[in-house]
């Protein structure tokens, strides 16, 4: 059996006197709440005697609006935290291929081969963590698109 | 947080996460009372997800930005629909991986057979 209007409004009203004060929050429980109370109205029971006995189960609105912001803004943080991480390491590995690239000139232009040669496992090195990175990177955006 | 019938509370946390996502890979989008409804027919009423764990464990995988909402109003309410991200699709293959591990990790400790 579908709500009306006015027994929407007076599910919104309750919900935000009860504590819940963020608007999405507030969406998502409004048409949980109507979902239930739609499946225990029938002919015998009325609104009222519904309404009430769905939010009898739910707990402490409070609880739940003060559980939501708390998971929200850990979430939040973590994320970037995360975020700021994972831009900083492939900066990082980028600038550390493009010196790979160049240093190789530098050390020939002003020492001798013999050098280079000794430095070529470092320069290596350099390279294969930079093109692994942007390779990851690559991976993550096509698999995941 | 939960509401079991037959299931251990202790052995489902922690778990809540990973079964929205997996949801969502499978059914593409979701509402919240969808979400429960499912559960509750997927583990033949042994797991039922109560409002208070599933709204937090949503709004914060919103925040964490590995899922998104797509509104749709029906009446005088708006229904919110819930989807995964490129991130969460990631994740979601993560955490199925880790929980995979972590069962055949116990199997081992526990020294249980694996149902057949």
């Amino acid at each position: 059996m579908q709500l009306s209007d006015l027994h929407i409004e007076i599910i919104k009203d309750d919900i935000k006197k009860r504590g819940i004060s963020s608007d999405a929050l507030g969406e998502d429980l409004l048409d949980h709440i109507c979902l239930l109370v739609e499946d225990e109205l029938n002919e015998t029971v009325e609104f009222k005697t519904a309404y009430l006995n769905v939010v009898s189960k739910f707990g402490s609105f409070k609880l739940l609006q003060e559980e939501t912001t708390k998971e929200i803004t850990s979430a939040s943080l973590l994320t970037k935290i995360y975020k700021y991480f994972d831009y900083a390491f492939t900066l990082f590995y980028i600038l550390l291929g493009c010196f790979s690239l160049v240093f190789p000139f530098v050390v020939l232009y002003y020492h001798p081969i013999e050098v280079f040669v000794i430095l070529s496992p470092v320069l290596l090195f350099g390279y294969i963590v930079c093109f692994t990175r942007i390779n990851y990177k690559k991976f993550e955006l096509i698999q995941f698109k | 947080m939960y509401i079991c019938s037959m299931q251990s509370n202790e052995l489902i946390k922690g778990t809540l996460k990973t079964i929205i996502l997996n949801l969502l890979t499978q059914n593409g989008k979701m509402y919240g009372y969808e979400i429960t409804q499912a559960v509750k027919e997927l583990s033949k009423g042994e797991i039922q997800i109560t409002e208070g764990s599933l709204y937090p464990a949503l709004h914060g995988l919103v925040a964490e930005g590995l899922l998104v909402t797509e509104s749709m109003n029906i009446g005088k309410r708006v229904r919110k629909y819930y989807k995964l991200t490129k991130e969460g699709k990631a994740e979601t293959k993560k955490k199925l991986n880790e929980f995979s591990d972590f069962i055949v990790l116990m199997q081992g400790v526990l020294n249980l057979k694996p149902a057949l």
